[in-house]
């Protein structure tokens, strides 16, 4: 865990997030799937946003939990299809992705509103227990790669922003 | 004794007394101050009506009024949240351009600063605490602030 220490908030919420992916291309829920997509963009969101807190108010209303037991809200900022199509999703998905789903939301809401702690140790812990999750399912972990870019020491801590698409550029290509 | 010799010494006297007053002002306790936030979050997560709104209560902060003794709450996005009008003298605090990566006014101190200040209370007189809430769990833990708030809220009391 001592390269996690060295990246940047959100650089460790894209790590989680590749974990997620790769996740769910190992339990055949391809991660091109339109709806996961969907997901997946929004958890991406994290790593250019402006402001890191509005993030929060994205990524709460698409939760697990919150699409299964909440009726759609007008308000959530997605639509009433897309609400249904998650609901459909979620309840065919295993609850590991949901565990590292939550591991991703808790890494990047832990120091909204705050100042982030010298190395974060405390989002260490959540990239810990995505891990031991992967670990438990046998999947690997994905590579750091160009994530080790992202320096905790820049931008108090959140580190300078970044898309997906600038870690898969030769792939891209 | 001259008329004016008078109302100078009158009006250092009020000085004097109004210094003493101020510094005498006693606040609060960081055992009490945490256990008074730890009560008011949990209530607030009983009380959400859905699991959005738990997982959006990211922060939670207790303001104390040493003059008066009453105590404020403040949520995250608290202003906006309850349509609150944000008051004249929190609003000339604020930095002209954000100091960090969070939208300025949006930290649950300014919802709680600002319930104080529109209750009349002076900005010398507060004290402020504020806690993280991850209501999975549920942690309620001190919560270091941000630069934006370390800007606005100088002058007053923070506890950690």
């Amino acid at each position: 865990m001592k390269n996690i220490e060295s990246l940047s908030i959100r650089a460790r919420v894209a790590y989680g997030t590749l974990c997620l992916e790769k996740a769910l291309n190992n339990h055949h829920h391809d991660d091109k799937n339109e709806a996961w997509q969907f997901v997946l963009d929004k958890f991406w969101l994290f790593t250019n946003i402006e402001y890191v807190d509005e993030w929060l108010y994205i990524i709460s209303k698409i939760m697990p939990d919150s699409i299964l037991d909440d009726d759609f809200n007008e308000e959530s900022g997605i639509t009433l299809e897309e609400h249904k199509r998650l609901k459909k999703l979620y309840k065919s998905t295993p609850q590991f992705i949901f565990d590292i789903m939550e591991g991703i939301f808790n890494c990047g809401r832990r120091h909204l509103y705050s100042a982030v702690t010298p190395h974060s140790p405390e989002t260490v812990e959540f990239i810990k227990s995505i891990k031991k999750i992967m670990s438990s399912n046998k999947i690997e972990m994905p590579k750091l790669g160009d994530l080790k870019k992202y320096s905790i020491n820049e931008h108090q801590g959140w580190g300078t922003t970044f898309e997906r698409k600038d870690l898969f550029k030769i792939e891209a290509k | 004794m001259q008329k004016s010799n008078f109302f100078k010494i009158v009006a250092c006297s009020l000085l004097f007394l109004n210094t003493v007053f101020c510094s005498v002002l006693k606040g609060q306790d960081l055992g009490t101050m945490h256990k008074a936030v730890d009560t008011w979050a949990r209530l607030q997560l009983s009380l959400a009506t859905s699991k959005t709104q738990k997982r959006e209560f990211s922060s939670a902060t207790v303001v104390y009024d040493k003059a008066t003794k009453r105590y404020y709450y403040g949520a995250n996005k608290g202003i906006a949240l309850s349509r609150a009008v944000t008051h004249p003298t929190l609003l000339s605090r604020y930095p002209a351009t954000a100091l960090c990566k969070n939208v300025i006014g949006n930290c649950s101190e300014n919802h709680a600063v600002n319930q104080a200040l529109q209750d009349g209370a002076s900005w010398n007189n507060l004290q402020m605490y504020t806690v993280y809430v991850l209501f999975t769990e549920p942690t309620i833990a001190f919560q270091a602030t941000c630069e934006n708030c370390v800007f606005t809220f100088r002058g007053i009391e923070i506890l950690r």
